[in-house]
């Protein structure tokens, strides 16, 4: 993914994070002043239950028809206990219904009011109010107002409970917020660097690379004319074709040349050319590139025909890499390079050849291995440092893989291609990458 | 009862005289008909011309890149034996072009023997 786009996604991640702690909040905090509305519901019984006991001592003192006052009190009541058990709206103000915890407070509280609400009408149907059947009905009501109250206390109770949580929740997501924040400030921060670094190694990269593949273009025009040269001199002088320094000549073209297409491979698009090739025949021209010190010896397997589709000449810069590394690597010691070859006589359509070049080492330290293959990463004083990389774009680009290991004390280069190269699997090279 | 021998003409274009030289005389040498061009500007006319066999052309080249020469080759002779002499300067795109035009090869500075004799006698045979 595109740094850009990860800096994108990540603050579209923190808003959605902001924007969904602040909903959580606000529902959270709306849930609550609902509460706050249901409560003030179950205070008003208190009211309303004092204004009917009001009523029914004002017909104990003054002879006057109370009747339909009190019938409008309890009607208000018993809306405002029903209202309280299912909720609703009054006066514009949402009320939710009662939660289903306090279901036997409100079955106290409605009880209660019923046994009022009868011992009432039967004092008003009755027309013989006395001071002792009204106290007998206040006690009624004081119940009926304790029964109120206390419902009203759990549910304040049961408000400033979620008010703290809600507070908690608040902390809880602030903190998150601002914790995510940070991490996403540093990881930003992170990319941000990486990605400007990137841009500014790729562009001076962008710049090497054409200069070294305009460079290694123009070197192959002269290494070219020297070529045609040392040719024209050999067929006018047909004895100098197997002179020593002849041969010296022609092989440090071909090292020249070589290390000009390590480049070429690594920073143009290149197309593979892709013929029927007898492997072992590249492995023995990859060989003759090098001049194999006689510290070392090599083996080799013998040449044949049998043939595999392949680039030859991407090949033969593979091998003579691999070879030039395995001279590098064992130095000044005593040592031994041995190519394989594995079921050299089985060359059935879709399989794969192996072909091992190994070394007698030092072997590649465990740290060093994933590197190998990596651009710009040699340990040698010679190369340009691409020339493991380059070889396994080639060996990718036919469909191929190599690895590296140690195995007994020796270093194993493994490289396996198919041996019918398949064009519509095979990779494309990279265009201008650095 | 001798067979006639025709010569197998070659057709050399290529903006960097001493390797058009070099490589003229390397060709003149092995018997085979040759004509230089230092740029393409004139080269469907001289190829008209000259009719050779086989074309060797160099890629990154000043007025007309090779490119282009080849198409423009190509265009007046299809069954021109165009090898372009510098591969690299090639993107893929101009590649899977030229290829499906029938570009007969690539071949890379420096020319090795082995190959250019491989390359001299596939396209030459009939006529040695």
């Amino acid at each position: 993914m595109m740094p850009l786009h990860s800096v994108v996604l990540l603050v579209g991640i923190q808003i959605m994070l902001i924007s969904a702690s602040f909903s959580i909040l606000i529902y959270a905090e709306a849930q609550n002043a609902l509460n706050g509305n249901l409560i003030n519901i179950v205070g008003k019984n208190r009211l309303l239950a004092n204004t009917i006991q009001l009523e029914l001592n004002r017909a104990l003192f003054h002879d006057y028809d109370v009747h339909q006052h009190i019938d409008i009190a309890i009607t208000n009541m018993e809306n405002n206990i029903h209202i309280v058990k299912n909720g609703g709206i009054i006066d514009d103000v949402e009320i939710p219904p009662l939660p289903p915890e306090f279901d036997s407070d409100y079955d106290i509280l409605y009880m209660k009011f019923m046994l009022y609400k009868s011992m009432v009408y039967e004092l008003l149907e009755s027309r013989d109010l006395d001071f002792d059947s009204v106290e007998g009905a206040d006690v009624v009501n004081k119940a009926l107002i304790d029964a109120s109250d206390s419902l009203t206390e759990k549910l304040g109770h049961n408000s400033e409970t979620i008010a703290v949580q809600n507070m908690f929740l608040q902390i809880l997501l602030g903190s998150t917020n601002i914790v995510i924040l940070i991490i996403m400030v540093i990881f930003m921060w992170r990319i941000i660097k990486k990605y400007t670094a990137q841009t500014i190694r790729t562009e001076k990269f962008e710049v090497i690379g054409k200069f070294a593949s305009m460079m290694a273009h123009d070197i192959r025009n002269p290494l070219g004319s020297l070529r045609n040269s040392i040719e024209i001199i050999q067929r006018s002088n047909p004895s100098l074709s197997t002179d020593n320094e002849m041969v010296r000549i022609n092989r440090s073209i071909k090292r020249i040349s070589h290390q000009v297409e390590g480049v070429l491979n690594y920073v143009r698009a290149v197309p593979l050319i892709v013929n029927k090739e007898s492997i072992t025949s590249i492995l023995h021209r990859s060989a003759y590139m090098m001049t194999i010190p006689e510290n070392i010896t090599i083996t080799l397997p013998d040449e044949d025909d049998s043939t595999i589709e392949c680039d030859a000449e991407k090949l033969e810069f593979v091998f003579v890499n691999l070879l030039l590394n395995a001279v590098q690597a064992i130095g000044d010691d005593t040592g031994r390079i041995n190519v394989k070859i594995s079921d050299k006589n089985n060359y059935e359509p879709d399989n794969y050849i192996t072909i091992t070049i190994e070394n007698s080492g030092p072997t590649i330290p465990d740290e060093v291995i994933p590197h190998v293959f990596e651009p710009m990463f040699t340990t040698k004083m010679q190369g340009t440092g691409l020339g493991l990389t380059s070889s396994k774009n080639i060996i990718e680009l036919h469909n191929g893989a190599i690895s590296v290991s140690n195995a007994d004390g020796m270093v194993l280069f493994i490289v396996r291609i198919p041996k019918v190269y398949n064009k519509k699997r095979g990779g494309t090279y990279r265009k201008g990458k650095v | 009862m001798t067979k006639a021998v025709k010569k197998c003409r070659i057709l050399i274009i290529d903006d960097d005289s001493d390797f058009l030289e070099s490589l003229h005389l390397r060709l003149m040498m092995d018997g085979y008909d040759v004509l230089t061009l230092p740029d393409g500007t004139d080269a469907v006319k001289q190829y008209g011309e000259f009719k050779p066999d086989i074309v060797f052309l160099d890629v990154r080249m000043p007025n007309i890149s090779g490119y282009d020469v080849f198409l423009r080759l190509k265009a007046h002779s299809p069954d021109a034996k165009i090898y372009f002499t510098s591969g690299y300067a090639l993107d893929e795109e101009e590649y899977a072009v030229a290829r499906s035009q029938s570009l007969a090869g690539i071949i890379t500075k420096p020319i090795d023997s082995s190959v250019l004799r491989k390359v001299l006698d596939s396209i030459c045979q009939d006529h040695s």
